[in-house]
């Protein structure tokens, strides 16, 4: 199984902020990475945000083929 | 009416349905009651297994076979006779008075007495069950999947209209309403359930993923061990063990346990735990991300602060604020050299100065000495020239010829007549022809002095030093 997108970027981040701390790259190298990494905690931030609440219905169609369908709000 | 000491039950009844008006419900249900005391007068004794046991103060539970199920009481005070732990699944026979109880319309056994026969069949098979997926490695627990940390997508494969649904999606939606559940509904009960539960499995474990599917809860609420029955059976077992994605079972109470929780990769005591183990926390999330923030947000501080103060200090330093300290070395070093030349010449100087005066000094008597050894070696090789040169045998007496060319003659037969001939003596040249009878000579003794003489004849008067030139003499050579 593949590591979702706020894990992976949570990941990265983990190895930009290493990179700056320990000092092995130059300053300008470290600001692209900071803004790279400020890039990462907004998109985590969206994932975070997201809310949609929602409740798919699985179900298995005439060609045995799963279906996410009838997405409904549920509160 | 029905009252009547002379009445038979089953009269009574008869009678009853076929009169108006109708009986009240208590009027019913004491004849119900009534006609039950009467068929089972006295205690009897059933065997069968153990079901839905609450066993507080009073032990209320089933008690029932493949056919049928009685509910049962037992009241505390024989309850305490029991010399064993009473568990569902339990093969038991009971010994009490069945009774009608009208309050709640339902048929009770008082049990007084209950003997342990042994365990009974479902629990039997389960324990069977349990024991030979054990043996397949089925609950290995190095082969459980580790759980998604981050769940998006979680598939629950439960009961529409069941609670443990409801549960799961309360709990998922406060926790983090992100995430995103997908129902996959299916028969939690009965003789369809089993084949249907693990179909679902199976077509979320093959398809899940591009779906993108995290993980599964598979659930559902409390029951007996016959309800919950589809969960142990071994079809379920085998979709669950072939899952390629996580599955969080939570089936029944906390109590109970069923095999397909135990082939699970985690297994959990409720729905509500089951979603509050896969469902991120959204603040705790939220606060990791936070914490990532500031820590990027410091390191990148840290690392300009450093470089400031490095640029700081290499511009503080002296080669930015005083330039010509970069000449004070080289200055000092030259005036050092400078000073140490000025202390070692003098000390160098003096002995070269006194060797050269010492030198010239002793030049002109060094020069003389050679002049007189040299002078005093050209005297003796003079003399000893002058003893075995030419010039001492002309002394004594002898003379040598030439032709005209200087070549020397040594024979007569070199000569032919007026051939011209130059014969040198001690004090000069005498020049002659040869005469046509044998050799005629004209001879002058005295050359320097007749040379004026003889210019009328054929002898040519020559310097000495032309003669030098022509040739040295051949008498030795």
């Amino acid at each position: 199984m593949s590591k979702g997108k706020f894990e992976e970027s949570i990941e990265q981040l983990e190895e930009i902020i290493e990179q700056i701390e320990s000092g092995e790259i130059g300053l300008e190298d470290s600001i692209t990475q900071y803004e790279k990494g400020t890039k990462l905690i907004e998109k985590c931030r969206a994932i975070l945000d997201r809310a949609q609440a929602r409740i798919a219905e699985l179900t298995v169609d005439g060609n045995g083929e799963l279906k996410a369908s009838g997405d409904a709000q549920n509160d | 009416m029905f009252n009547s000491p002379d009445d038979e039950p089953e009269k009574l009844a008869s009678k009853q349905a076929k009169a108006d008006p109708p009986l009240s419900v208590t009027q019913a249900a004491s004849l119900v009651k009534e006609v039950l005391t009467m068929a089972i007068p006295g205690k009897i004794r059933i065997v069968g297994e153990i079901s839905n046991l609450s066993n507080r103060t009073h032990w209320f539970f089933s008690i029932k076979d493949q056919g049928a199920a009685l509910r049962c009481v037992c009241f505390a005070s024989n309850a305490r006779r029991v010399n064993f732990p009473v568990r569902d699944g339990m093969q038991v026979v009971i010994t009490g008075k069945v009774d009608f109880f009208e309050g709640q319309g339902s048929l009770q056994i008082y049990v007084d007495k209950i003997e342990q026969v042994g365990q009974g069949t479902l629990e039997q098979q389960l324990q069977a069950m349990i024991a030979e997926l054990r043996e397949l490695g089925y609950m290995d627990e190095y082969r459980k999947k580790p759980l998604p940390t981050m769940c998006q997508r979680i598939a629950v494969v439960t009961s529409r209209s069941a609670a443990a649904l409801q549960d799961v999606i309360n709990t998922a939606h406060r926790r983090w309403a992100g995430c995103e559940l997908l129902h996959f509904d299916v028969r939690v009960q009965g003789d369809a359930a089993a084949p249907e539960i693990a179909r679902a499995l199976r077509v979320i474990s093959e398809q899940g993923e591009s779906l993108g599917i995290d993980a599964i809860i598979l659930t559902r609420g409390g029951g007996s061990i016959e309800d919950l029955w589809a969960f142990n059976e071994r079809i379920v077992a085998d979709a669950v063990f072939d899952c390629q994605l996580p599955i969080v079972a939570a089936i029944g109470h906390e109590t109970d346990t069923t095999v397909a929780e135990l082939v699970a990769d985690h297994r959990c005591a409720t729905p509500t735990q089951a979603a509050m183990t896969l469902v991120p926390d959204h603040k705790a999330l939220e606060h990791q991300v936070s914490q990532m923030a500031g820590r990027l947000r410091m390191s990148l501080q840290r690392q300009s602060q450093m470089a400031d103060q490095r640029l700081k200090a290499v511009s503080r330093h002296r080669v930015f604020t005083r330039p010509e300290s970069l000449l004070e070395m080289p200055q000092q070093r030259l005036a050092h050299a400078k000073h140490r030349i000025n202390q070692a010449l003098p000390g160098r100087i003096a002995p070269a100065a006194t060797r050269l005066s010492q030198a010239v000094m002793r030049l002109p008597r060094v020069l003389q000495q050679r002049l007189n050894q040299a002078d005093q070696q050209l005297k003796a090789i003079s003399r000893t020239l002058n003893a075995v040169g030419p010039q001492r045998v002309l002394e004594r007496g002898y003379t040598y010829t030439t032709d005209t060319d200087g070549k020397l003659i040594r024979s007569a037969k070199q000569v032919k007549d007026g051939d011209q001939l130059t014969t040198v003596m001690v004090d000069g040249k005498v020049l002659s022809v040869v005469g046509q009878s044998g050799s005629q000579t004209v001879s002058t003794p005295e050359p320097t002095k007749t040379s004026e003489s003889k210019k009328k004849s054929t002898r040519k008067r020559r310097t000495a030093k032309q003669d030098k030139q022509s040739d040295q003499p051949g008498l030795f050579g």
